[in-house]
């Protein structure tokens, strides 16, 4: 039951076709390159009447979080779109979004974070919110940003946490690409209508959000979202399963490319994954390499990466971040993901503030690998 | 197969109008395609390239054309500029707005047409990108058909005089 439409889309298209078929009650937002296609997108859908959303085009990133939390808190789905800075200045936000369990949505079309100011593409914003208990999904194209919203928002509202559904800016944001989407009563069908259990406008049950906890209670709500986040492990198979039903294809957390006997692993995020997985399926690797594509990035899904991971001998990271001063993200997560382990890690850094990342460079990791040893770092 | 077209106008010339065009086109002929541009400071005017790829399975490269099979260049003076020639190889062929005097010397596979004194004859100045497209329909047409592409003009300037683009669409695709 193949019932996807092709349609041409940038990855930021097919975020706000996500949205329009989600329909949801408030999407607050304030501009940011290279976010604005999806935002500017979406006001049209507004003003057209094509979509019933309230729009607030608030004064800034951190009220424009402010207001979804408002929002969410008070039983409506609510969705955001931010980038580099953006997503910088929601900071002190986005920590009380999932700490007072709300389900709300935002669309981070990935970009390098100043100084040196630069619009372009790499993973420093979203990396520097990767442990404050929001979901993080990674998309590999537009049809991934498409499904990844359809998902996100279940996996929010299931889980009773935030979601960042994360893309690329510019190589996915901005590529005119032959993309698939659900027709607009199927979409809706997988992801029906929102009832919070509890919410602040309910006046039969009242609850208190974002009360106070002092030393005797906190540490076991943090514990709480915590053990949450972690249970989206689980939703995601049985939710991915139930959307991979309707696009009759492959969504999984962790997904794995090539040889299953390959002793050489890559392992990467978001477009670069697409780029690793066209390099295994066509060249000559031997059957010596094959890749790993992690979709969903938090929770970080450990049990699933020692299972896929178990009998390599060599794995490589692939990072479009660094982290001043110590290991890069995703490196640092497959070191503690497979701990205590004898296979050997190797990290490469590509892609930052938009530098090409090319085929030729993944060449070079297998003559590296061939050679038993890395000859750089950084993809420059 | 893959056709990988670079495009090089400069801001405002409609150069990602033009490979947006020719996606449509090869998009609803059934073919894989990726169209995007070179982002940079914004300033009318200034040289920028817009890239295009089409192929018979999904494309997943991300890198920019390096080595393109097809240049256009919407604006003759940027055949000064090295960019234009970055990666071309024998059988790339170079399609500009240029006399074909002009065309010829800057190597046998340049074909040039007067496409500024086409669009001023049809749809007037502004239209080089849209004869320029049809000069690019011609290279390949089992891939960028006629009749796909005037179908895509009709929809894209739907309120601007699209009649006008399909004459300037003409004028480029039986330039030679």
């Amino acid at each position: 039951m193949n019932k996807r439409n092709i349609k041409l889309l940038t990855g930021a298209e097919a975020a706000v076709e996500a949205l329009r078929q989600i329909n949801p009650e408030v999407m607050a937002a304030y501009p940011i390159t290279p976010q604005t296609p999806i935002i500017e997108g979406y006001a049209k859908l507004v003003a057209a009447r094509k979509v019933s959303t309230e729009y607030l085009r608030v004064e800034s990133e951190h009220s424009a979080l402010a207001a979804c939390i408002g929002a969410a808190a008070s039983g409506a789905r609510s969705v955001t779109a931010t980038a580099s800075q953006g997503l910088a200045y929601m900071n002190e936000l986005l920590g009380v979004a999932s700490g007072m369990r709300l389900a709300i949505m935002m669309n981070v079309v990935t970009r390098a974070l100043s100084a040196p100011i630069n619009i372009h593409g790499d993973h420093s914003d979203i990396m520097a919110t990767r442990d404050l208990g929001w979901i993080q999904l990674f998309s590999e194209n537009a049809t991934e940003v498409y499904e990844n919203n359809l998902l996100g928002l279940r996996l929010a509202e299931r889980a009773r946490l935030p979601v960042m559904v994360a893309q690329d800016g510019f190589i996915t944001s901005h590529a005119l690409v032959n993309s698939k989407i659900l027709p607009d009563e199927i979409a809706r069908e997988f992801v029906g209508d929102y009832h919070p259990d509890s919410t602040l406008l309910d006046w039969q049950k009242p609850h208190s959000f974002g009360a106070g906890e002092l030393p005797g209670t906190f540490f076991e709500t943090a514990l709480e979202r915590e053990r949450a986040l972690n249970d989206v492990n689980k939703y995601f198979n049985e939710i991915g399963k139930e959307l991979a039903h309707y696009t009759q294809a492959n969504i999984e957390a962790v997904e794995w490319t090539g040889d299953p006997n390959a002793p050489t692993v890559i392992v990467s995020l978001g477009a670069v994954a697409g780029l690793v997985k066209e390099f295994i399926e066509n060249n000559q690797t031997d059957n010596q390499i094959a890749a790993v594509k992690i979709r969903q990035y938090r929770p970080f899904p450990d049990r699933q990466l020692r299972q896929s991971l178990g009998k390599a001998k060599t794995v490589v990271t692939i990072d479009r971040c660094i982290s001043y001063g110590a290991r890069p993200p995703l490196l640092s997560d497959i070191c503690s993901a497979l701990n205590p382990t004898p296979i050997e890690i190797w990290s490469y850094v590509a892609g930052l503030g938009g530098r090409e990342m090319k085929m030729e460079h993944l060449e070079h990791i297998a003559r590296d690998l061939k050679m038993g040893a890395q000859s750089f770092n950084y993809f420059q | 197969m893959m056709w990988q077209i670079r495009v090089h106008g400069r801001a405002g010339q409609g150069a990602k109008t033009l490979a947006h065009l020719a996606a449509q086109t090869a998009f609803r002929a059934g073919w894989q395609v990726q169209a995007f541009p070179e982002y940079g400071p914004e300033r009318s005017g200034a040289p920028l390239k817009t890239y295009l790829r089409i192929s018979d399975r999904p494309i997943r490269i991300i890198e920019a054309i390096n080595r393109p099979d097809t240049v256009v260049v919407l604006d003759r003076t940027l055949l000064r500029s090295e960019a234009v020639y970055q990666g071309i190889g024998a059988k790339t062929v170079l399609l500009c707005d240029c006399e074909k005097t002009l065309a010829t010397k800057q190597g046998e596979s340049a074909q040039g047409l007067n496409a500024v004194l086409l669009a001023k004859n049809t749809a007037g100045e502004r239209a080089v990108s849209t004869v320029l497209f049809g000069a690019l329909c011609r290279l390949r047409i089992e891939i960028l058909r006629k009749d796909e592409a005037a179908h895509v003009i009709m929809a894209h300037f739907s309120n601007k005089n699209p009649e006008a683009q399909i004459e300037a669409f003409w004028a480029g695709y039986n330039a030679r």
